[in-house]
């Protein structure tokens, strides 16, 4: 945490190796949470590349009210929402007019992106509905606060909170080859 | 059979790493970005000083302010010798060759942790305060003429309030390092950091203050023999992140006043910083059974009788009546209410009128100076809180405790 702190005081004075050193220590962190929420590690990459390109304009002015570690996090996971959300969108559109899309669990890339010991994890999560698969990621890989998951969905935290459990027992129960998804 | 536990096991260890594209993009991003340093504070930084960010506001200032002072106030009365090879007496002495220093650190508060960064000059005695700057992102605090002053670069405005209200005055004096040899369970374990070489002698120790329970992890130099690490926790035990940590401290012999001028911008006004007391202090300060009547008396004749009455009770170690006037000691032993500096007065010169009011959720607040010649003939100006309220018994008035330090003054 006091690293954080000096890493974003040097950042704010215009050091550049502050903000390598933020994007090499959370890289992996914030790849991993980006897929996990939107199944999909190329539009994860792009994701925290935004994240950081955004980072970087805010140096001078950034304002680290917890720890660096949340507020990266917090971005990614509104930047994998609104890309969620125009791909929807998008699909939407599409199925309007041609074929129905594939289902997120027959998603080509899982085993690629997640490893094999990881896929049937990884398929799981991508049949979950994006709210639910959003409050669990955010719970259990990023480690946020329900009310925090709340603010961020703009629900209640009653409501994170039920999406978390059904969540989770949507993962074990496909997990476990009771039903499919 | 896969439960939630195995679930979120598994969730935990998801690790999807970053491809070298992406290292590639953010990188060029990094290399191509203008991060012009616009922190607002810094044009106003003396040159060569690296000024941070600490306690916001003055509810952080007082909580690290008193964080320090009360230790003393405390550690002062338990006395317990080392047996260990390092001696705290070469420390002190070491000490004494210089009279300022420039700490960097970080404080730890309800709205995170914040950096610190502060220059500070000792009297001629070496364990108060006589000058002092500190600067934090929107916090600036100077010391000028026995005033302690603090710019707060969001208001823009200069808040004064007298006396010397630093937080620093025991800081790496003499007198902290007497008192943490003197804690109960003070340890002194001699080694070398690995990193550089140097021999370091790491010194812990724990103490159940009036506030609560505090914890400490010093390090000296075994060489110079100078403290050049503090890390304080308000637990007995070192748990968790410090409340505060002194990371660097570096020793001056001296140093000019400029190092410790600070001018706010042209035109900034200047206006007196509001008396007021923590909350978390108004439980101990409501009790009815303690303080004076105040029935009858103006504000000035209450504060006067109450606060010669409190002195009187310590000159002749009342210990009885110091804990009704002034309830805040309710926690203190008795033995600890000895070892607090005020039971070396020995005359009151005087007590003066009310300089400053405010107010809290039990009633008035007022601050009074009073001087005071100690036993050992210094003579010293201290500011005192009286906090009045009503009650079901009436109206009636409490010493709510020392505001700032006291100063050192010339008969």
């Amino acid at each position: 945490m006091l690293r954080e702190i000096q890493l974003v005081w040097r950042f704010n004075r215009g050091h550049k190796d502050a903000v390598s050193e933020i994007y090499e220590h959370y890289k992996h962190q914030l790849v991993t949470l980006a897929a996990a929420l939107l199944v999909d590690k190329s539009e994860a990459e792009d994701v925290v590349h935004d994240v950081f390109v955004g980072f970087i304009q805010s140096a001078g002015r950034f304002r680290l009210t917890g720890s660096l570690k949340g507020f990266l996090a917090t971005c990614v996971a509104n930047r994998a929402r609104n890309r969620n959300k125009s791909k929807r969108k998008d699909i939407h559109n599409a199925t309007n007019i041609v074929e129905p899309a594939v289902s997120d669990n027959e998603h080509p890339d899982l085993a690629a992106m997640f490893g094999e010991e990881q896929k049937q994890m990884g398929a799981a999560l991508a049949g979950l509905p994006y709210e639910q698969r959003e409050a669990v990621i955010l719970r259990l890989r990023a480690g946020m606060r329900f009310g925090d998951i709340a603010q961020l969905q703009g629900v209640s935290t009653n409501t994170v909170q039920g999406r978390y459990r059904y969540g989770l027992e949507k993962l074990k129960t496909h997990l476990n080859g009771q039903i499919s998804l | 059979m896969k439960d939630t536990r195995y679930i979120s096991r598994a969730i935990r260890q998801l690790h999807i790493p970053a491809s070298p594209k992406l290292d590639d993009r953010v990188r060029r991003k990094i290399a191509e970005a203008a991060l012009a340093p616009t922190a607002p504070s810094d044009p106003e930084f003396t040159p060569g000083q690296v000024f941070a960010l600490f306690m916001k506001r003055k509810f952080i200032r007082y909580t690290f302010a008193t964080t320090l002072g009360l230790v003393l106030l405390v550690a002062l009365v338990l006395n317990h010798s080392t047996t260990s090879a390092w001696a705290m007496d070469q420390a002190i002495e070491a000490l004494k060759k210089y009279k300022a220093i420039h700490v960097t650190g970080y404080v730890n508060n309800n709205s995170g942790i914040t950096p610190l960064d502060a220059w500070a000059r000792s009297d001629s005695t070496g364990n108060l305060v006589a000058t002092g700057l500190a600067k934090a992102g929107n916090i600036t605090i100077w010391i000028k003429d026995n005033n302690t002053y603090t710019y707060d670069h969001a208001d823009n405005t200069v808040f004064v309030e007298p006396g010397i209200n630093f937080g620093f005055d025991f800081c790496f004096s003499p007198k902290l390092l007497a008192v943490i040899a003197k804690m109960k369970d003070y340890k002194a374990v001699e080694g070398e950091d690995p990193a550089t070489g140097q021999k370091r002698v790491i010194v812990t120790c724990s103490i159940q203050n009036l506030d609560g329970p505090e914890s400490f992890f010093v390090e000296f130099d075994a060489r110079t023999r100078l403290l050049v690490k503090m890390r304080i926790w308000h637990n007995l035990k070192q748990e968790g992140p410090p409340k505060i940590e002194f990371e660097k401290i570096f020793y001056f012999a001296d140093l000019p006043d400029s190092a410790f001028s600070f001018q706010p911008p042209a035109g900034t006004p200047f206006t007196n910083m509001p008396l007021w007391v923590p909350q978390a202090n108004l439980s101990l300060l409501s009790d009815p059974k303690s303080g004076i009547s105040t029935e009858g008396m103006s504000q000035e004749q209450a504060c006067q009788k109450i606060l010669d009455q409190l002195w009187a009770a310590f000159i002749t170690k009342d210990l009885a009546r110091i804990h009704q006037l002034f309830p805040r000691t309710a926690t203190y032993s008795d033995e600890m209410l000895r070892g607090m500096d005020d039971f070396e007065v020995g005359q009151v010169l005087k007590i003066g009128g009310i300089e400053r009011t405010g107010s809290s959720k039990l009633g008035p607040l007022a601050l009074v100076p009073s001087w005071i010649r100690y036993r050992d003939g210094a003579v010293r100006e201290i500011w005192m809180i009286v906090q009045f309220r009503e009650t079901d018994q009436g109206r009636s008035c409490v010493v709510h405790g020392q505001h700032g330090y006291a100063l050192n003054v010339k008969e």
